[in-house]
Parts: C-alpha cells; sequence; structure tokens
C-alpha cells in the first residue's frame, strides 16, 4: 500500500487523555452513568479534573472522536470498549489497540510515524510536526506546524503507552516492539540499505517511493534534509542539475546524502 | 575607531582565504586523523597515501587544506614540505592541461619554485659526492651535474619548474641537453616529470612531501548539466592515476590530500581503479558548526581586520551567536550569511524602535494605511514582522494617543497628530 496526500491529515484529538491515570480519572466520571454537556457543567466536573471549561469541552469532544466516549440523545457516555475496559474485560494496552485500530485514520498515521522512524532511526519532534503539517495541510508556517503538533503529541502519548517509541529530550526513538496491529513492512533504515557512504538523493527518493507516493516522498525529503541535520550530512549540488535534487525547506537543492559519523 | 558590527560586516565580506589561514575551527579530531598519516610516511612508511576531504561548498575544503600546508610548511616541528594545488582538474586541451598542472605544484601562488632549493642542492651535492650514479636516473639530477656554473643550474631549475623562459635560454639548453620546449606531451610524461620534481625535493631536504589538491568539482563539465565526467578530466584522472604509480613505484614518501564536495567524489569514485587509492583514508568535515565555533570563528574573523576586542564586546557576540538558528549553520558560508543578515537587523534595531518607525510613516501621510502598506515603506518593518501585523504596537500607540485604529477590513491606522494639524 502507498501512503498519499490524505493519510497525512492529523486528526483533532489533541486533548484526548495523555496518561494512564488521565484515562482512568475520565471513566470514573462517567462509569454507568450519561451526562449532557449542561450536565457536566453545573456538576463542575471540569474543576475536579482541573482544566478550564473549554478546555473540558474539548477533552469532550476530542474523546468523543476517538471513540473513547459516545454520544447519544445529545448525552456524553463510555463507548462499548472503554465500557469493558472499566469492567475488567481488557487490559489497558489492549484497549489502546483496539481503539486505535477502530479509527483508520489514526492506524494509518501512527504507521506512517512507524514506518518513518524505522527508515531514519530517529526523527526529531520538529521534523515529525513539519512533515505532517507539510503535506497533510501544504503549510509550513509555526501555526500550521504547531497545531499539528498539538495533534502530534497526543498520538505520541498513546504510542508511548504502548511502549512502542520512546521521547528523548525531543528526539523520538523507536523501541523493539512486536505488534500484529499495524502494516508490517519490511522496512531496512537508510542505513543498511545503502551500504555505500554517499547516497545520491534521488536513490533515497525511489527508496522512500516504495512506501509513499512520489510527491509525499519528495515532501517528507525537503522536512527530514531540513532539520535532521545531525544524524545525516544533506550537501548541495554545486549546481542545480534536475536529477533529483530535493529542494528543502530553506530552498537548497540536496544532491546528496551521508551518515554524520561525528554524531 | 570602528564599531564591533561594523568590523564584523568588513570582515565577512571575504568568502575565500587570501593568506593561507593560521586558525581552523572545530576539526581538531580530523588533524589529529590527519597527523597520524603524516607521522607515518615520516616514520619510514614508504610510497604515498591518497586521502579525501569531503565537505559541501563552503564547509571548508579550501581552507582545512591551506591551514594544512601553513601548518606544515611553517612550523619546525615537521619535517614536511606541503603544496596547494587550487584546480584538480584544468579545462582546455589535454596537453595544456598537464602542463598547467605541474606549473602549479612548482611555480604556482604560494608554492616554491625548484629554484629556492639551490643552496639545499648546493650543500647535499658537497655531502653526496660518491652516490651520484643512483641518482643520474633523476633528469634533473642528471641536467644539475652537467651544469658549468651557477647560472646554468639556476636556468635548469626553472625550466623544470616550468617557467616560461626566453628563446636564447630555450636555445642553450636544446644545444647543452637536447631539451625540449615542453617537456610534457603526454600523461606518462607528465607523472614522470612530477616524481622527477617531488624526488629532488625529497632527496634533497629530506622531507615528506604533503599534495594538497583543491576543486575536484571541476571533474564535470559545468555545460552538459551532468554529473559524469568530461572526456578531458577522464583523461586527466588517468594521468593523476598514472602518477600516484610513479610516486609509489619510485618510493617517495608523502601524503595526498583531495578536497573534493560528495557530489564530485561520488563521480569520482565511479572510477574505481582511481578511488582505491583512496579507500578508508576519507575525513569528512564537521556539519553543523556548533555555537562555541561560531564565536571562536567570529574572534578570528575580527582578529584578521584587525579589530581589537573590548570585554563588552564577549557579550555582543555572544547574543549574535545565540540568535542564529541552529538549523541553518550547516557550513561556514550559512554562517557567515546569517551573521551578516543578524548584524544589519540589530543596527537598525538600535537606531529606532518599531513603534517609532511606525509613528513617523503615519505621520508622513494624511490618509489612513493598511499594515500592508505600512509596512512597504519600511526595510526594517518588513524584516521584523514578515507575516502579520504586530497588534500589541498598535494597540499600545492607541492607548497612548499617537494613532487612531480603524475598524476597516483589513484593519487601517491613522496619525492622531496629522488630524489636528488639518483640522487647524
Amino acid at each position: 500500500m502507498l501512503f498519499v496526500k490524505q493519510d497525512f491529515i492529523v486528526p483533532n484529538i489533541s486533548n484526548i487523555p495523555t496518561n494512564k491515570e488521565k484515562f482512568f480519572n475520565l471513566i470514573d466520571i462517567f462509569y454507568q452513568r450519561s451526562y449532557t454537556l449542561k450536565e457536566l457543567n453545573s456538576l463542575s466536573v471540569f474543576e475536579k479534573m482541573k482544566v478550564s471549561k473549554t478546555t473540558f469541552r474539548k477533552i469532550i469532544n476530542h474523546c468523543v472522536i476517538l471513540g473513547i466516549l459516545c454520544k447519544m440523545n445529545n448525552k456524553y457516555a463510555l463507548s462499548k470498549d472503554t465500557k469493558r475496559l472499566a469492567e475488567g474485560d481488557y487490559e489497558f494496552e489492549e484497549f489502546i489497540y483496539k481503539l486505535i485500530s477502530r479509527n483508520k485514520g489514526l492506524n494509518r498515521i501512527i504507521t506512517i510515524i512507524i514506518l518513518l522512524l524505522k527508515i531514519f532511526t530517529s526523527l526529531r519532534s520538529k521534523t515529525l510536526y513539519t512533515i505532517f503539517a507539510f503535506i497533510g495541510k501544504d503549510r509550513v508556517d509555526d501555526s500550521a506546524i504547531s497545531s499539528v503538533g498539538r495533534n502530534l503529541r497526543a498520538i505520541f502519548s498513546l504510542l508511548k503507552m504502548l511502549d512502542i517509541i520512546q521521547v528523548k529530550t525531543n528526539t523520538i526513538l523507536l523501541n523493539n516492539f512486536q505488534g500484529d496491529l499495524f502494516e508490517c513492512f519490511n522496512v531496512l533504515s537508510l542505513e543498511s540499505n545503502f551500504f555505500s557512504e554517499i547516497i545520491y538523493i534521488d536513490t533515497v527518493t525511489d527508496y522512500l517511493s516504495k512506501f509513499f507516493d512520489v510527491n509525499v516522498s519528495k515532501k517528507i525529503l525537503a522536512c527530514v534534509s531540513t532539520y535532521e541535520i545531525r544524524n545525516y550530512i544533506w550537501t548541495k549540488g554545486s549546481l542545480f542539475k534536475d536529477q533529483g535534487e530535493i529542494k528543502n525547506l530553506h530552498g537548497e537543492y540536496i544532491t546528496t546524502v551521508m551518515l554524520n559519523e561525528r554524531r | 575607531m570602528k564599531s564591533l558590527l561594523d568590523s564584523l560586516k568588513i570582515s565577512l565580506d571575504r568568502i575565500v582565504p587570501i593568506n593561507d589561514p593560521n586558525y581552523i575551527i572545530g576539526e581538531e579530531s580530523l588533524l589529529r586523523k590527519f597527523q597520524f598519516w603524516v607521522d607515518s610516511t615520516l616514520l619510514g612508511q614508504q610510497g604515498f597515501l591518497g586521502t579525501v576531504v569531503i565537505g559541501q561548498v563552503g564547509n571548508g575544503k579550501t581552507h582545512f587544506l591551506r591551514y594544512v600546508k601553513k601548518h606544515y610548511n611553517e612550523s619546525p616541528d615537521f619535517n614536511v614540505h606541503g603544496i596547494y594545488i587550487p584546480d584538480m582538474f584544468v579545462g582546455g586541451p589535454f596537453v595544456t592541461a598537464l602542463n598547467s598542472i605541474y606549473k602549479f605544484i612548482f611555480s604556482g601562488t604560494g608554492n616554491y619554485s625548484l629554484q629556492n632549493y639551490y643552496d639545499s642542492w648546493k650543500k647535499y651535492i658537497s655531502q653526496n659526492k660518491d652516490n651520484m650514479e643512483t641518482l643520474s636516473k633523476n633528469i634533473i639530477f642528471r641536467y644539475l651535474l652537467n651544469c658549468n656554473n651557477r647560472d646554468e643550474e639556476q636556468l635548469v631549475l626553472s625550466y623544470f619548474s616550468n617557467e616560461t623562459l626566453f628563446p636564447d635560454q630555450l636555445k642553450f639548453l636544446r644545444s647543452k641537453f637536447g631539451a625540449k620546449k615542453n617537456f610534457i606531451t603526454n600523461d606518462v610524461e607528465f607523472a614522470a616529470s612530477i616524481c622527477d620534481g617531488l624526488e629532488f625535493i625529497q632527496q634533497i631536504t629530506n622531507k615528506s612531501i604533503l599534495l594538497l589538491f583543491d576543486e575536484v568539482d571541476k571533474v564535470y563539465s559545468a555545460e552538459t548539466n551532468s554529473s559524469c565526467l568530461s572526456r578531458v578530466g577522464v583523461k586527466i584522472l588517468t594521468a593523476y592515476r598514472q602518477l600516484f604509480d610513479q610516486l609509489n613505484l619510485r618510493n617517495i614518501r608523502g601524503v595526498i590530500c583531495v578536497g573534493t564536495t560528495p557530489e564530485a567524489w561520488k563521480v569520482l569514485s565511479n572510477q574505481t581503479a582511481f578511488e582505491r587509492r583512496f579507500r578508508d583514508r576519507k575525513i569528512i568535515l564537521k556539519v553543523p558548526k556548533d555555537k562555541s565555533d561560531c564565536v571562536k570563528f567570529i574572534k578570528n574573523r575580527l582578529e584578521e581586520v584587525n579589530y581589537e576586542l573590548e570585554s563588552s564586546d564577549e557579550e555582543t557576540i555572544f547574543n549574535l551567536v545565540s540568535n542564529l538558528n541552529e538549523e541553518k549553520t550547516k557550513t561556514w558560508t550559512d554562517v557567515i550569511s546569517q551573521l551578516n543578515y543578524k548584524s544589519e537587523v540589530t543596527k537598525d534595531a538600535i537606531v529606532s524602535e518599531p513603534a517609532d518607525i511606525i509613528v513617523q510613516i503615519l505621520e508622513d501621510d494624511i490618509t489612513a494605511m493598511s499594515w500592508a502598506e505600512i509596512k512597504a515603506k519600511n526595510a526594517v518593518l518588513q524584516k521584523m514582522y514578515p507575516k502579520s501585523a504586530p497588534t500589541p504596537i498598535f494597540t499600545k500607540l492607541e492607548n497612548l494617543g499617537k494613532i487612531k485604529i480603524l475598524s476597516t477590513s483589513p484593519k487601517t491606522y491613522e496619525s492622531v497628530m496629522s488630524e489636528e494639524d488639518s483640522n487647524e
């Protein structure tokens, strides 16, 4: 399967609970009960959760999008899966897997993140934000990147709960994990796929095109070559030859890439 | 006395080093690696080692090579003679190209002509009268041994430095030695002549030879827009192969160092016969440059224009560097262009506050203006606020009663002062 532009549109779920404790706090509120938004406001639940009224409304909305809560006749209640978690039928991790697999868009985004991390070994969070903003929204301005970032951080927190990734000072690394949920690709990292030290950028584009649409591959490389300058050395050509160079976000035409031995 | 920012601007105007630089920043580990290779030739390793310095445009390849040359030539601790060749590949017809390269080696800017070794030669010959026979394979020694006086010897040395000679000098050389006008007419002669020259230097000074080649990018032609070797390029490359083989065969000790972009090296590595002589001895210039590197860089550049650092300057430099965008400090050229831009903005900002500029612009005009119109009138505002209007400044100015904000779409602004004037 090739990933295309549409797969990079990040759902708006920035305010979902970001750790196990917060999940159970939410479940405690809704366990065997259902409320309208008005009722929730009058009960001042948001004060108990130490958030503002608007944030609380967002939490509820985003949870509905992700399928943690469901909305019936204007009343909010726990969704089926969450109920089973509350009743002890599911382990917590199993529950998160269920959530992700129910949501096709989210599933794809997570697959893309894992795929990119497999190819580039590690990525700065800024690089990932820019990739999703550039491809999904066709924008690279600060506000686009920060709004995509908010939503991606929520997704990262889901992945952290599953112990799939770890975040170290703004860098995201992949843990060794066994999971049959996400489409398993036979992916080699750039290091192990290309043995020679200097790699022409068009070969890298070709390699990425095994997984992504060609335009998407180029955009990914444009972002990676702008921000991942510590692990790799992306070099400008001495002259523009129109032979598959990648134009990075600073407008430089990148022709070759090397591994940076000093990292 | 000029201010720090002015001096910095002057010092940054220069991209390519004029004199061989006496500093290098952030490449200590590479220099150690390089030193190791040089040491091994000094310790009796026979033959030439091929090494490569890889760095992209503006990353300091030329700087590295020229620093290395100066470092080894000027320090008495090393028994090394460095030769810098600015262009590894020369355009034009093949034989002319070979002659120009030869000329660079022995009489190019900053390199020593063979005549410089006249005194050493005299000293050498007085000590080694007995083993002259083994040396006479070398054509330079053979010519010199057959000279009758100092003038003749010096003429021979300038002939082998490939200097342009007068017709009567050439006539003399032809009648005495049977010398041709051009002693390089093909790649074999090219290799042999360079080896003779370098062997001559090595014999009389007992130094290791450093051959530093620059501008390897010229290996592929710019005209064809393609990353392949031009026909003359391939021929020159073969001549170099010949040369490197000869150097090894004749047991001349030294290091060849080639400064190249990754792109050009990729093209050259397709010529595996050439590339294998350099395999496993690559050094890659530092990317990206650290902030501490940038501070050192600024200080060194200021030193070059004879600026004396004051105690307050430390902080200014530190501020300048901390404002640099880390994603754009891949090469020194990037650092320079960022510093140029930054020093301009800081200078303008000191002259006037954005609020003052806005008020000034509005006062100069009687009509209400939108942000886009205001911005178009001033370069500083364009640089400071490339995207949207600085709303807090406008609100502040309105509260102070200096301007009025009209709720049109888009919002327009007018000066309160100008209205009062027109009422009077």
